[in-house]
């Protein structure tokens, strides 16, 4: 399977805030309320550290 | 909480079988390792058991989407005996997926391929899983103990 680095983060980020909020809430509203913050989050403090790393890469 | 709460909570999760007597709890105190066990064989099968069938479609997809994401991205799949420590804990966390470990010969037939970025990403889907559905089995063992009741 081909996908690239971006595509990657978001599936795993996306199966495991799935994961964990199904975890730790109990609603369905609860939950995709959760596990969209969660995405987020992940999402965000990946590109944060990708940008971070970026100089070091030259 | 107390048990009325329990059980509203219980009711808006899609809790089929909620506890309702002394005996349903003691029954199912003694049979907290075999919903562990169910648990970890099949993801989300320990759920299913207890009557949380929400949580149980959950960790199904969850567990199994990174497993086999994983292993179409061809990462390694630690096998049972290695003489390096991080190999064993690799296998460990791989096993962890349960039925999911079996059927990687079935998903990543070409064997893994961790000289590329993809690779090595699938390692860690794989390993994540484990890692998630060890969290699938402790919880199912907790609710089955009567000890966490969300």
């Amino acid at each position: 399977m081909r996908i690239s680095h971006f595509w990657a983060m978001s599936l795993f980020a996306l199966l495991v805030s799935l994961a964990l909020a199904g975890l730790t809430k109990r609603t369905a509203l609860e939950r995709a309320k959760y596990a969209a913050s969660c995405f987020l989050k992940f999402l965000a403090v990946g590109i944060a550290i990708g940008w971070l790393m970026y100089p070091f890469s030259h | 909480m107390d048990e009325a709460s329990g059980t509203n909570a219980a009711a808006r999760d899609g809790v089929v079988s909620s506890v309702r007597s002394p005996e349903d709890a003691t029954r199912r105190q003694m049979l907290a390792p075999f919903f562990a066990l169910a648990a970890w064989i099949v993801p989300g099968l320990g759920h299913l058991a207890l009557g949380r069938w929400g949580r149980a479609l959950i960790f199904f997809l969850s567990v199994g989407g990174l497993a086999i994401s994983g292993y179409l991205l061809r990462g390694n799949v630690f096998p049972p005996r290695s003489g390096d420590v991080f190999d064993t804990l690799g296998f460990l966390a791989d096993a962890s997926t349960g039925i999911f470990y079996i059927l990687s010969r079935f998903f990543e037939r070409a064997g893994p391929d961790v000289s590329r970025a993809a690779g090595d990403y699938g390692t860690r889907f794989i390993a994540a899983a484990g890692i998630v559905n060890l969290l699938n089995v402790f919880d199912a063992y907790e609710i089955a103990l009567g000890r966490r009741t969300m």
